[in-house]
């Protein structure tokens, strides 16, 4: 649960620092890519508290063995 | 912060980054791997690595001259279109992602193993973070004057810790040369090519910015890898002839043995905590170049205003994937030394030759000549917003 929070505050602080810029230049590509990759974050933040079985991102690196180690 | 937000750097500041990210993690992690591999003759794989390093150089240099003043995913972007550009640009971007967080799950074990205990990673880890995000959102040039200030105090603990430790060397140790074939010492130079040489292509993200012109430029990176490349053979160096191959291998990290070695008198003892500064700068100094690579590479990919809206974002997706199902030691060795430099050549090295023989055509030259020019003209407009 504690993952949880600590993106949340972490996306607030985000937020309280860079939201009133782009709300002024009315940007929708910025604030559409900062909701999107913060929602990604908080996302993978929360499979890592409620334990899912979610891979590393490392192990993506295991699909370039030669040879089948 | 907006003054800084189109950071300028310097040549002098440039090489400086460049040495940094080459000794990186590598000083810290590269000694076990290349004993396992080599044994005594991994001074010999060191050299080997080094003298394809600079081949590496040399492409990086001209790579990074045609690429006529864009980054790496920009000039791919031009190059390639929106949609194949975009893919190039998405492999590299998570090359790098991935690569920041095998930094900070080296970091985080490193403190695990052998300082702290009994701290959670996540604490190491998040601390690590919050120093990065303020990196990335104080900008490049905040950070480049950072490392250039950083590198003379890094520079005389170098030399303190390889001074203390010569009364130990013995050169005996080195010898005898090459007993067991070619085949082994391949084996270490291959990994040992990979983590230095190979992983500082995100240099090349860093092009757009940097003041003054291509020769000076190529210089830079030339003169970049040289300097970190003798950093780390004397590394190799003090570890076979001090702690000598067996005891390489048998350690994860040789490096910190080699300062807990010291000891002088009996009055200069336990200097190991304060050496630790040395790689936990250079590693900080690769993990903040990669992440303003990320963030700059992402920025150019969807075409934002102003990409420094991702540093927490991307900051806290980092977070999550360190500490997200985080490999053991034993493991995540494994997949440092027989998985991770293949990947190496795949995406630091094929790719950006692929890229550096596609930028030679004339039509495609001709295209970032133009879309440059396009550039310039509206540099003074974006300037004053």
């Amino acid at each position: 649960m504690y993952a949880v929070l600590v993106g949340i505050i972490w996306l607030g602080i985000a937020a309280a620092l860079d939201m009133p810029a782009m709300l002024k230049q009315k940007s929708k590509k910025d604030l559409s890519a900062f909701v999107v990759f913060g929602l990604a974050g908080l996302m993978l933040h929360a499979a890592h508290g409620f334990r899912l079985p979610f891979p590393s991102p490392l192990e993506f690196v295991r699909f370039f063995a030669i040879g089948g180690k | 912060m907006d003054k800084l937000s189109n950071g300028v750097i310097t040549t002098r500041q440039f090489r400086i980054i460049i040495v940094f990210s080459l000794i990186g993690d590598t000083i810290l992690i590269l000694p076990n791997i290349i004993g396992t591999e080599a044994g005594d003759d991994a001074w010999l794989s060191m050299l080997l690595a080094i003298g394809a390093g600079m081949l590496v150089a040399w492409l990086f240099a001209s790579l990074a001259k045609r690429q006529a003043g864009h980054s790496l995913v920009g000039s791919a972007l031009i190059m390639a279109g929106k949609w194949a550009g975009g893919f190039i640009s998405f492999v590299y971007m998570y090359s790098f992602f991935i690569m920041i967080l095998t930094l900070l799950v080296e970091i985080s074990l490193f403190m695990e193993t052998q300082m702290m205990h009994d701290t959670p990673p996540e604490a190491i880890i998040l601390l690590f973070v919050i120093v990065l995000t303020a990196s990335l959102r104080y900008g490049l040039e905040s950070f480049a004057k950072m490392s250039e200030l950083l590198f003379p105090i890094f520079l005389l603990m170098f030399l303190f810790l390889s001074f203390c430790l010569l009364p130990q060397a013995q050169l005996h140790e080195l010898l005898p040369i090459a007993s067991n074939g070619i085949m082994p010492i391949l084996k270490g130079a291959f990994p040992a090519f990979g983590f230095a040489f190979m992983e500082t292509a995100a240099i090349l993200m860093l092009v757009p910015n940097l003041q003054g012109d291509a020769k000076a430029m190529s210089k830079a990176i030339r003169n970049g890898f040289l300097i970190g490349s003798s950093f780390l053979l004397v590394v190799v160096f003090m570890c076979i002839m001090v702690l000598g191959p067996e005891m390489m291998s048998a350690q994860y990290y040789p490096t910190f043995l080699l300062a807990r070695r010291i000891s002088i008198g009996n009055f200069l003892e336990r200097v190991e905590a304060l050496l630790a500064f040395l790689w936990i700068v250079t590693v900080f100094s690769k993990a903040a170049l990669f992440a303003y690579a990320l963030m700059k590479g992402i920025g150019e990919m969807i075409g934002l205003r102003d990409d420094k809206i991702l540093a927490m974002p991307l900051a806290l997706m980092l977070l999550a994937g360190t500490v997200i199902n985080t490999p053991n030691i034993a493991n995540y060795n494994m997949l440092l030394t027989y998985y991770y430099p293949v990947y190496d050549v795949y995406v630091y090295l094929s790719l950006p030759f692929i890229q550096f023989l596609l930028l030679g055509l004339p039509a495609v030259r001709k295209k970032l000549a133009k879309s440059r020019e396009e550039r310039e003209k509206h540099e003074p407009i974006s300037e004053m917003d």
